[in-house]
């Protein structure tokens, strides 16, 4: 489906190398998110999902390989101090990417206005005012426009990641990085987060998505990439790797996936 | 032997024992916000890498617990002037030795509160922020201390408290707080029933205020139950977030 809106590459991942003391986590991760396109991450728990995408946004600082987020190319050389990567770069990388966490991860203390100002207002610079209006503007989109003066904890867990989203828009994302954002809802809320997901998908908002959900998967990807054993196991169009996948491992894993899971946004 | 009421009544409205009151609370809050402000980086410290740091904060921590505050006092009112004429020269008086005292003391006990308050801060959370792209100094400000203090609130009145009634060590160097005034007083009255009670019913009235204060901030700056959520701790922390 997004094929056809794929363009100049936001994010380009060359021959990603990642370990944690002597367990080497990705082993040559080569990864192409074009504007506008969806690239869900699929595999096995502990397979490195959410190490690769830790690594795009650097909270994760790579051995060895190169990333380029919108044309800057970081180069990592695991031997220096944050692979020789300058904080102020790693810094701005991150400001460059809006990241969704399982787990939510609100700032509990502030407010959900606060939580969605608080990145333009104090990394990006934005003027209060104008950070304010935008944040109420991508409340009401995501659907909890009303919410703004609730502290996290007043909100559901479905309303909570819708809120985190938000805040992850508002730092005009060059893409968005999801990992696992349904995982830790309970199954009546993961329909109305990735409803809002699958919106902004096709309003043409970048994305890496590591995701469970299958069937959503099938219908917003514009790729899908199966990690396995540090490795990328197979990667293609969604309806090839899905339904027809030309591994064992990643037929194994399809179908035990789709065994279990079920749920999807209903039309 | 029996209770004078007007024997009571007269120094509790008296200048000497409200001036006195005065001097017992400046010094318990100037010595606890000079600990706090101490114990914040020793806690910072005690949880970083550093091994020598460590092993430095964890001798100061277990010099200062073990030797009694009322030593510490006689030590900085009646030793250091013998180290140097500095002590000597009239700004050091027996409020600023008290308060030194109490200062370094209260530092040993306030760092373990920060410590336990800083490590219970939401890992996550701290992530988040890096993820945005934060300074680990805002970070700091805007996500760890708020949460920190919030955490913190509890223990630390209940150590405001004991630092409170320490300040009344500060009789043996001639302080004149709320102690040194009553033994003066009972000294040439022999009125004990009477002055006991003026200077008990200050402590009680001072410890009575400063815990609806406790249960009113707490209650400010709960964000973490779901019937009403506080506002305005980042305004109060000079945040700008709101
Ligand atoms: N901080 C870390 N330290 C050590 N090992 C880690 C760390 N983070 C992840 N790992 C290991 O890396 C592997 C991949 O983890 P992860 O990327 O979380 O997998 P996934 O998201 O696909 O489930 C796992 O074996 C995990 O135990
Ligand atoms: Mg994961």
């Amino acid at each position: 489906m997004s094929e056809a809106k794929a363009g100049q590459p936001r994010i380009r991942v060359r021959d990603l190398v990642k370990s944690y003391n002597r367990l080497t986590v990705l082993k040559g991760i080569d990864l192409d998110a074009e504007e506008g396109s969806v690239v869900t991450l699929i595999g096995s728990s502990g397979s490195g999902k959410s190490t690769l995408l830790r690594c795009l946004n650097l909270l994760e600082i790579p051995d060895s390989g190169d990333i380029a987020i919108d044309g800057e190319t970081l180069h990592f050389d695991g031997r220096k101090r944050a692979g020789g990567v300058d904080p102020r770069q790693i810094r701005r990388v991150r400001s460059s990417l809006g990241m969704v966490f399982q787990n939510f991860a609100l700032w509990s203390h502030m407010t959900i206005l606060e939580n969605v100002i608080a990145a333009p207002v104090h990394v990006l610079g934005v003027p209060r005012e104008q950070a304010v209006e935008r944040a109420h503007a991508l409340l009401r989109r995501v659907g909890i426009g009303d919410k703004h003066a609730c502290f996290p904890v007043q909100l559901s867990g479905g309303q909570q990641q819708r809120a985190a989203i938000a805040r992850a828009l508002a730092i005009e994302p060059k893409a968005l990085l999801f990992d696992e954002p349904t995982s830790a809802l309970d199954p009546e809320l993961v329909s109305e987060v990735l409803r809002v997901i699958r919106d902004l998908a096709e309003g043409g908002i970048t994305m890496v998505l590591v995701t469970h959900e299958l069937r959503f998967a099938r219908e917003v990807s514009s790729r899908v990439i199966f990690l396995h054993q540090g490795v990328i196991g197979e990667t293609g169009p969604p309806d090839q790797v899905l339904r027809d996948p030309q591994t064992e491992a990643c037929r194994r894993f399809v179908r035990s996936e789709f065994g279990t899971r079920m749920s999807s946004v209903e039309e | 032997m029996s209770f004078n009421l007007d024997v009571f009544l007269t120094p509790l409205f008296s200048l000497v024992f409200m001036k006195a009151a005065l001097i017992t609370v400046a010094l318990a809050v100037a010595a606890h916000a000079g600990a706090i402000l101490i114990s914040v980086p020793m806690a910072l410290g005690l949880n970083s890498g550093r091994r020598l740091i460590r092993a430095m904060i964890r001798v100061y921590v277990g010099v200062f617990r073990a030797i009694p505050t009322l030593l510490w006092m006689l030590f900085f009112w009646n030793a250091m002037p013998q180290f140097s004429p500095i002590f000597r020269e009239s700004w050091y008086t027996p409020f600023m030795a008290a308060w030194i005292a109490l200062v370094v003391n209260e530092a040993a006990y306030q760092v373990e509160i920060n410590r336990a308050a800083l490590n219970a801060v939401d890992r996550a959370q701290i992530q988040a922020a890096t993820a945005f792209g934060f300074h680990p100094l805002q970070i700091f400000r805007l996500v760890t201390l708020p949460q920190a203090a919030r955490i913190a609130l509890p223990p630390t009145v209940n150590e405001f408290i004991t630092l409170l009634k320490a300040t009344s060590l500060a009789s043996v160097i001639s302080l004149q707080e709320l102690m040194t005034v009553t033994n003066q007083a009972v000294a040439t009255t022999f009125q004990f029933q009477e002055y006991y009670a003026v200077a008990a019913l200050y402590y009680l009235v001072i410890v009575t205020v400063l815990t609806l204060f406790q249960s009113r901030l707490e209650r400010r700056f709960d964000w973490t139950t779901e019937r009403k959520a506080g506002r305005g701790l980042m305004r109060l922390l000079g945040g700008r977030a709101r």
